[in-house]
């Protein structure tokens, strides 16, 4: 398992002590876990970058198709993530959900591409949403996507798309949240033992708020 | 009719490019832009393309008397779990050049080409109900569904987008 290999906390604030036993929390009944908080970051946000490293490796180690194949290298998630960074600005958002309370736990991430292209300015891209595989059921890919959503329709984005593996859970996340099956292109990409799987490609229009 | 491979030094094309560019706008496709895309703009796009070219980015280009008549592009996915697809992109026509045949020749380059590359599945968009949809329906592509509303014309009119892919055997 990769909790075993680092911790997979960080500060969100510099105040806040790091515990070195937080994933043992994860275990713990629903009832008893920190609230959700949805943080927006920026390019100057380095200190999560190892928990974003354990987050994705964690997630395509977990079979998730996230355009990486499995077994992903520290080194490799950690280039993904200084790329990411660097693309962050006026068309590239990137959300982490983490715990709002203790060491604040990095729960999930997703991001948020605006198409540059003049003739569609009202469109957007979600990509790469990542929810920790022990964290699941508690409702962060929801929170994340609805904070994606709210930023999208308040900047004129009324369009959204995404490309997901078919049949996965995550379809059905999707389909619960409103989004529209557009439809599927076989044998589109290599899942995380190399078998090739099937993309399903979603769309969701949002109310005009611009 | 000549068709050639373009690379990063046949910037000498872009003024022919353009007139095709601008011929593709005015037939009413947007290629991204909208009707009063500009000649900056239009050299911004092209240098942008050369500036891409490699392995991994092609760009071919029909041409008679160095007059610009039809043009795609084969963008490989840089994924590692994406090695084996690639996109076609911006196939264009110029108008004067339509119904010969133009248009199925550039995509049997780009098709070739992506075979040698060991790629095995193409995916491309398309506006929906256009002419296109039919000429790819014809060069063997499938048709998986279209998204609304997804880019607008370049006299501003939102229209649907299709989806299509095409395995190589």
């Amino acid at each position: 398992m990769y909790v075993a290999l680092s911790p997979v906390t960080v500060p969100v604030r510099a105040t806040r002590a790091i515990s070195p036993l937080a994933s043992d929390a994860a275990a713990a009944p629903a009832a008893q876990r920190a609230p959700i908080e949805i943080v927006k970051l920026s390019s100057r946000d380095l200190q999560w970058l190892p928990a974003l490293t354990n987050l994705l490796i964690d997630n395509v180690h977990q079979g998730a198709t996230l355009g990486f194949l499995a077994p992903l290298s520290r080194y490799a998630a950690l280039d993904y993530w200084h790329g990411v960074f660097a693309r962050l600005g006026q068309h590239h958002s990137l959300w982490i959900a983490c715990e709002s309370e203790g060491p604040g736990r990095l729960l999930g991430a997703v991001q948020l591409s605006l198409c540059p292209l003049a003739n569609a300015h009202h469109r957007g891209e979600v990509q790469r949403l990542m929810v920790h595989a022990q964290e699941r059921g508690r409702g962060v890919a929801s929170q994340l996507m609805n904070r994606v959503e709210c930023t999208a329709a308040t900047q004129g984005r009324y369009l959204l798309q995404l490309e997901t593996c078919a049949d996965s859970q995550a379809e059905a996340v999707f389909a619960h949240l409103g989004w529209q099956r557009a439809g599927q292109i076989p044998d589109h990409c290599h899942g995380a033992e190399g078998q090739l799987q099937n993309v399903a490609i979603y769309y969701k229009r949002l109310p005009h708020l611009v | 009719m000549e068709l050639s491979l373009l690379g990063p030094e046949d910037r000498d094309w872009i003024p022919a490019l353009g007139e095709l560019f601008f011929d593709t706008v005015d037939g009413g496709a947007s290629l991204g832009f909208l009707a009063d895309v500009d000649e900056p703009q239009m050299r911004e796009y092209w240098e942008a393309v050369f500036d891409q070219l490699g392995p991994r980015h092609r760009l071919w280009l029909a041409h008679r008397d160095g007059q610009a008549l039809g043009t795609v592009q084969l963008s490989l996915c840089g994924k590692p779990n994406g090695r084996h697809r690639a996109e076609v992109q911006k196939l264009m026509v110029h108008r004067d050049a339509r119904r010969s045949g133009l248009a199925a020749r550039l995509m049997e380059a780009a098709e070739a080409q992506a075979r040698a590359a060991g790629i095995r599945l193409l995916v491309l968009d398309t506006e929906a109900q256009s002419p296109a949809e039919a000429f790819y329906q014809s060069q063997g592509w499938q048709r998986t569904g279209e998204i609304p509303g997804f880019a607008a014309n370049p006299d501003g009119t939102l229209r649907a987008t299709a989806l299509y892919w095409k395995q190589l055997g």
